[in-house]
């Protein structure tokens, strides 16, 4: 019958020999299974890099092994790396800053800063979790208010940690609110935090970078560029947005 | 025939030549960063390090893609881009070799090996079997995918039709029009990848 005969009607044939498709069923799925093999991450200086867990405009972020202890980690590096503007590096730089301030269970730990060939390096650690609006509609059903509240609060003292020590998060999503296995919530990436006691040369580069965010959760203020403007209120703003999101 | 959905609107490259067209732009980042991640890779590179060679190229892109100028010698916009990822991957290493640590040139001696355009092209295959898997995942339900994927990763049709309680003939119907999909959906998005204005012009190559 046809569909054993394993040979699909031809569209162009110089396509159809690029991509198999002039070749027996069997044929064909090796040669699609030889196209989607991965090929390895490699490494950043010691560190074995597993996968990617995230890519955004400030960096990407890998989950990797750390050397000696095997322990799993997330690593983030800037966008570009060689080739990354003074501005991101800089805003890279007080990122590091940023968070070396905070210490708070609900907030990402952070294990160090390197630089591996001239590149800065975050280390930190690695959860595994859903972001809080997956979490909050896990497997199509919406989870008790109750239940989404006691987690929200969490979220908001963790926030609160970082705005007594100085640091507005600026980009607060529910991708960046992990919720592990245990309900624990867990902030993440301060790759737009501001320092509230930034320096003058740091408070010019939040203004020459335009718009930064993330507009579904971005307060007015943040929107217009009105960098002055910004301040824990616009956390604040981003915070009840999530929330109304996830009721 | 080729998918309508893919071909009737204006093409992803045309909106790329509107520089405020941010939407666009992340598209395009979004849909070409593994192709250009993993090529880089294959010729030796460390994720992070391909990581910067494609933030390079999309860098020059965004400069290059709003003012090409027709030519239908020059080829195609896959073998442009290649040329730009080439490109990007020589600025990588002249940058990367000023420090007198890293002195490893391997990755970019290949650049005219015959071998590293067949490299390129398989990349660029496999981009498009990832594009158009995307579309199959949405098309299909998720049980015909299901025995797809677990066909293409080995399992035997015999295995399949006893796991999945049918008779051989539903899973060789499922594979044949998953496989007929694939070969459509892949024919409009490489008509697309060349539509620029919606009549084939690409950009210059690059220096």
């Amino acid at each position: 019958m046809a569909t054993e005969a394993g040979r699909s009607p031809s569209l162009d044939p110089r396509l159809d020999a690029l991509f198999g498709f002039d070749r027996d069923d069997e044929d064909w799925l090796r040669t699609v299974r030889d196209r989607r093999a991965e090929p390895s991450l490699g490494r950043v200086g010691p560190y074995e890099l597993i996968e990617v867990l995230g890519r955004g405009g400030q960096g990407v972020v890998y989950r990797a092994r750390q050397p000696g202890t095997g322990r799993e980690v997330a690593i983030k590096r800037i966008s570009a790396g060689l080739f990354a503007s003074p501005e991101s590096r800089a805003r890279f730089e007080r990122e590091i800053e940023a968070v070396a301030t905070l210490d708070h269970p609900n907030i990402v730990a952070v294990y160090g800063a390197e630089v591996i060939d001239d590149q800065p390096l975050l280390v930190m650690q690695a959860i595994a979790g859903l972001p809080f609006d997956r979490w909050a509609a896990l497997a199509g059903q919406r989870r008790p208010r109750r239940e989404i509240l006691g987690v929200f609060v969490l979220v908001c003292d963790a926030i609160q940690h970082a705005h007594q020590r100085g640091v507005i998060h600026r980009d607060i999503k529910p991708s960046n609110i992990l919720v592990d296995s245990h309900g624990r919530p867990h902030v993440l990436d301060f790759g737009l935090a501001r320092l509230e006691r930034a320096t003058p040369a740091a408070a010019t580069l939040t203004q020459t970078g335009g718009f930064l965010g993330t507009p579904a959760y971005a307060a007015p203020e943040q929107l217009r560029g009105l960098v002055r403007e910004i301040d824990v209120r616009s956390d604040v703003y981003a915070l009840g947005a999530v929330l109304y999101e996830a009721l | 025939m080729p998918n309508s959905s893919l071909t009737t609107h204006v093409s992803l490259l045309s909106r790329l030549r509107d520089t405020s067209n941010h939407r666009a732009w992340s598209e395009f980042q979004h849909r070409y960063q593994e192709l250009l991640g993993r090529y880089c890779r294959r010729r030796g590179l460390q994720a992070a390090d391909a990581e910067d060679v494609v933030q390079t190229v999309f860098m020059n892109l965004s400069k290059s893609l709003p003012q090409f100028v027709y030519d239908p010698n020059r080829g195609r916009f896959r073998d442009y881009l290649y040329r730009c990822t080439k490109n990007a991957l020589a600025e990588w290493s002249r940058r990367r070799n000023l420090r007198p640590e890293a002195l490893d040139t391997s990755a970019v001696a290949a650049a005219d090996d015959p071998a590293d355009t067949t490299l390129w092209r398989d990349e660029w295959v496999a981009h498009h079997y990832r594009l158009a898997f995307e579309r199959i995942r949405t098309d299909f339900d998720a049980r015909n995918v299901e025995i797809f994927e677990r066909n293409l990763n080995g399992e035997s049709i015999a295995e399949l039709a006893r796991a999945y309680q049918v008779n051989e003939d539903a899973i060789y119907a499922t594979r044949r029009r998953i496989r007929t999909r694939l070969q459509e959906l892949i024919a409009a998005q490489v008509q697309e990848e060349d539509q620029i204005d919606g009549d084939g012009s690409r950009p210059k190559p690059v220096a």
